[in-house]
């Protein structure tokens, strides 16, 4: 793992997932907008060390809470989560881009409620419709993910991921 | 035994890790929110980048000189109605002063511009002015001459903005309608759908959709009565036919300005602020 690589791409996915650019993809009144960072964790863990799996799932989940509203509920979420992934991922095969799109819908689901329950216990505010608001995201965040997942793929080497070629 | 040892260390790393994040989670919001902050002033620039509100559906083609422009009526009829408010205001305060036979000049809150950073999921805004402006936690926030929210919390340089449609939101309000002078108090509270509702008023109040909902003054915040929204619907609740279910229409959304105005009651020396 190459952790300046890492770093830059969090920033960059951070900044653009907590920008005025992310207002373009917003999709109604329920700001239905595609979960970045939740992308790029489950790509990073889905192809490194399960150590450095466990850093860059909290190291995410940290930059998710910084360009948020408050610290704890992405940090928490992020972290049980990647480091659960990364532990299970030999049981998934994730080369086919509709089974990307599964797993992406099931890791958002559950990180999602999850942040919207940590947060509702530390700050008393709950997103309205949150239940809709999660599966919507969750959705729209399986459809986009598997192309930024490509795009990843094909750039995998600054992060120092070789990629082996299956054998049929 | 090289792997169950790998495995131990990262079970260490995990649950110490897992710890500190509980700890982050638990740590009061008035220290966190430091943390949030420190992002937003670091990456500024970056996160006001396509800032800009979709594109305005009414402004094609020519206006003839007997019609405005939806964006320019908008903006008219808001503007009208402030003046009207602030003209109610002016009468009553004139009836009482009048009393006593002697004026006092009113001193007039000052208005502190600021740019908007970045919009924020769940109906937040960050914009360019702390607390060293003189911002403070409760003022109100003006966009397009209507109240959009207040004041959530300050950094020394940056604010958080809390919508008047973000989820829960209570704002005391005036319903009133055009070329009365009675008005209603009520609390308005936000749906978090770009929207409010005002729910306990009793039906036999004459609420009718299409009246102007003022945000009401308050001690210290806010001197005169402020328009927010109209009412869009208005139907007798579900749960109660004995009282009002008003959703109200905020007049502007917050996403097609660029600019703001925090409203300084009371007034500290600032170059920077405008009476």
């Amino acid at each position: 793992m190459r952790w300046i690589s890492f770093i830059i791409a969090l920033l960059i996915f951070t900044i653009v997932g907590s920008s005025n650019m992310m207002n373009y993809l917003t999709i109604g009144q329920l700001n239905i907008r595609p979960q970045l960072l939740i992308i790029l964790l489950l790509f990073l863990t889905a192809n490194i060390e399960p150590r450095d799996a466990i850093l860059v799932s909290f190291i995410t989940g940290f930059l998710a809470d910084i360009s948020g509203v408050t610290i704890g509920p992405a940090l928490i979420a992020f972290g049980i989560m990647g480091s659960g992934f990364s532990t299970f991922k030999e049981m998934l095969v994730l080369n086919r881009m509709r089974y990307q799109a599964v797993t992406l819908f099931l890791f958002s689901i559950l990180a999602l409620a999850t942040i919207e329950a940590l947060t509702f216990i530390k700050t008393g505010q709950s997103s309205p419709k949150f239940f809709y608001a999660i599966v919507l995201q969750s959705l729209y965040t399986a459809l986009v993910g598997p192309i930024i997942w490509k795009g990843l793929a094909n750039i995998s080497f600054i992060f120092g991921i070789v990629k082996t070629r299956r054998r049929r | 035994m090289a792997r169950y040892k790998s495995k131990a260390k990262n079970g260490t790393l995990f649950i110490t890790l897992l710890m500190i994040s509980f700890a982050m989670l638990f740590l009061p919001q008035s220290i966190t929110k430091n943390l949030n902050f420190f992002y937003i002033e670091l990456f500024k620039p970056l996160l006001s980048l396509g800032k800009e509100g979709p594109a305005q559906p009414f402004l094609s083609g020519d206006v003839s000189q007997d019609f405005v422009s939806r964006t320019e009526y908008d903006s008219l009829w808001k503007a009208y109605k402030n003046i009207k408010a602030e003209l109610h205001q002016l009468e009553d305060e004139y009836e009482i002063l009048a009393n006593y036979r002697l004026v006092m000049p009113l001193p007039g809150p000052a208005l502190l511009p600021a740019s908007i950073i970045t919009h924020q999921p769940s109906d937040y805004m960050i914009i360019d002015r702390g607390s060293n402006d003189g911002v403070e936690i409760g003022q109100y926030v003006l966009g397009g001459n209507t109240i959009i929210g207040e004041i959530l919390e300050t950094s020394p340089a940056t604010s958080r903005v809390a919508l008047v449609t973000r989820k829960d939101n209570i704002m005391q309000v005036r319903v009133q309608r055009d070329g009365s002078r009675k008005y209603f108090t009520a609390n308005m509270i936000g749906t978090g759908l770009g929207n409010c509702k005002i729910k306990l008023l009793p039906t036999h109040d004459n609420i009718k959709e299409g009246d102007s909902i003022y945000a009401a003054p308050r001690p210290g915040v806010l001197g005169g009565a402020i328009i927010v929204g109209e009412a869009s619907i208005v139907w007798p609740a579900k749960d109660n036919p004995l009282l009002w279910d008003i959703t109200v229409r905020p007049i502007v959304s917050p996403k097609e300005i660029a600019d703001v105005a925090v409203i300084l009651m009371d007034p500290k020396e600032d170059t920077n602020a405008m009476d």
